[in-house]
């Protein structure tokens, strides 16, 4: 004599039925029998099937059943199938979220500041149109410089959650008409794995330092920072300024000769 | 009990939607943009985001524009998006700023992006800086929006799930 008793609950299936599925979706099958009614619900949150079930077959052929079910799921092989394939795809794609969460909580709140030590070997000012963007005779410097940092120091700037550095030479200074001008003169990106050591020697720029106007000549102070943009694998993008920074003046006079 | 039941779940699917767009709304107040969350589109800023990447963005007010800094912003008459590096800036004292920005993985900066005439981008083209950033999260929009019939068969598949299994 089967027995489902092991594997139902003790539910009251009148209660899904009235508030879920209108009996225009049941299928009934009411034979004579025994009128104990167990509830098998098969352990997932999408497709619950519904059944009552009375001990069975060994009773001969006064079986009593009634099997209550979503209209489209026929067939139980099929429900076990996709509701295990639904939580497998439900359990990974929390997990992979709780993954990324912990690679962002414990790197969000890290100092990243590295010593860096730049050094400009030659400065040279020309006064030309303009050809990057609005033509008009506008400044335009030209910086010979040296950069060394050493961006694994005893606290790593890469660790686990760190994809890349984008490292950029950025020079700030003030003009007569406008207070703040910043330009990016040369970057670099390093990524995971690639030497984090920087050893440059008489780097030319890689951007045209173009003032807007003339406001580079005589101009007392230039100050040159490196910086970086941590891109992490998941998480906040900060920006760093390393802590060296050189200022440098700019000569009063352009130069004419097709030099550099 | 049948029509009762039926308010139900409408009154139910109705609160969904409604508090989906309240966190959206709330997050545009927080942060200050129109757009908070955007999915980059393009390449060219590999190899920092690739198509596909979500990018939470902020614009508030009291943070200026800085360079070396990650920014989307829309071009006059263009609808989409553009995620770029901040190249240069020039702001007056008054507070009005014109920049240019370039993509990583681009040679050149974007002047050749912007409006003709146009030479300098401002703070009004600019729809966030960018903040924070997640993976491969937003591959599901680019495949919506390359493959229509994949949008609509998802569509299609979500109202039937959601029919069926209250009904």
């Amino acid at each position: 004599m089967l027995d489902y008793t092991p594997m139902l609950l003790h539910l009251d299936c009148d209660s899904f039925k009235t508030v879920f599925w209108p009996k225009t979706l049941q299928i009934r099958f009411i034979l004579k029998g025994l009128n104990r009614k167990y509830v098998f619900i098969p352990g997932n949150f999408t497709f619950p099937v519904c059944a009552n079930a009375t001990s069975a077959a060994g009773l001969g052929t006064s079986l009593s059943f009634e099997l209550v079910s979503v209209w489209y799921l026929r067939n139980p092989n099929m429900n076990t199938v996709l509701s295990r394939a639904n939580s497998l795809f439900a359990f990974s794609l929390s997990v992979m979220a709780a993954l990324t969460f912990g690679c962002f909580i414990t790197t969000a709140f890290k100092d990243r500041r590295v010593p860096v030590d730049i050094h400009v070997s030659k400065v040279m000012l020309k006064n030309v149109d303009d050809f990057t963007g609005p033509r008009e005779r506008s400044d335009l410097g030209f910086i010979t410089f040296d950069l060394s940092a050493d961006i694994l120091p005893i606290k790593p700037i890469f660790d686990w959650n760190v994809k890349q550095l984008f490292l950029y030479l950025s020079a700030e200074y003030a003009t007569k008409s406008n207070s703040l001008n910043q330009v990016v003169l040369w970057d670099k990106i390093v990524l995971r794995g690639e030497n984090t050591k920087l050893n440059l020697r008489d780097m030319k720029s890689k951007y045209f330092f173009f003032d807007d106007g003339n406001g580079l000549r005589a101009n007392k102070n230039i100050t040159l920072t490196l910086s970086w943009n941590v891109v992490p694998n998941a998480g906040i993008l900060p920006l760093v300024a390393g802590s060296g920074h050189v200022s440098i003046p700019f000569p009063e006079t352009y130069e004419t000769t097709k030099s550099y | 009990m049948l029509p009762c039941s039926l308010y139900y779940q409408v009154l139910n699917f109705g609160m969904i939607v409604s508090s989906a767009l309240m966190i959206w709304k709330g997050l545009m107040v927080v942060t200050g943009s129109e757009s908070p969350i955007v999915v980059v589109l393009s390449g060219s800023m590999e190899p920092a985001f690739h198509r596909g990447d979500l990018l939470f963005l902020t614009n508030r007010v009291e943070d200026p524009i800085r360079v070396g800094e990650i920014v989307v912003f829309r071009i006059e008459g263009r609808e989409i998006p553009i995620v770029h590096r901040v190249l240069k800036i020039h702001e007056k004292e008054n507070g009005d700023i014109k920049f240019l920005t370039k993509g990583d993985n681009n040679a050149v900066d974007d002047r050749g992006l912007y409006k003709q005439g146009q030479h300098w981008l401002e703070k009004k083209d600019v729809v966030g800086r960018a903040r924070g950033f997640v993976p491969y999260i937003g591959i599901v929009t680019i495949l919506m929006n390359d493959y229509p019939k994949f949008k609509y068969a998802v569509l299609f598949l979500l109202g039937l799930f959601v029919l069926v299994h209250r009904e």
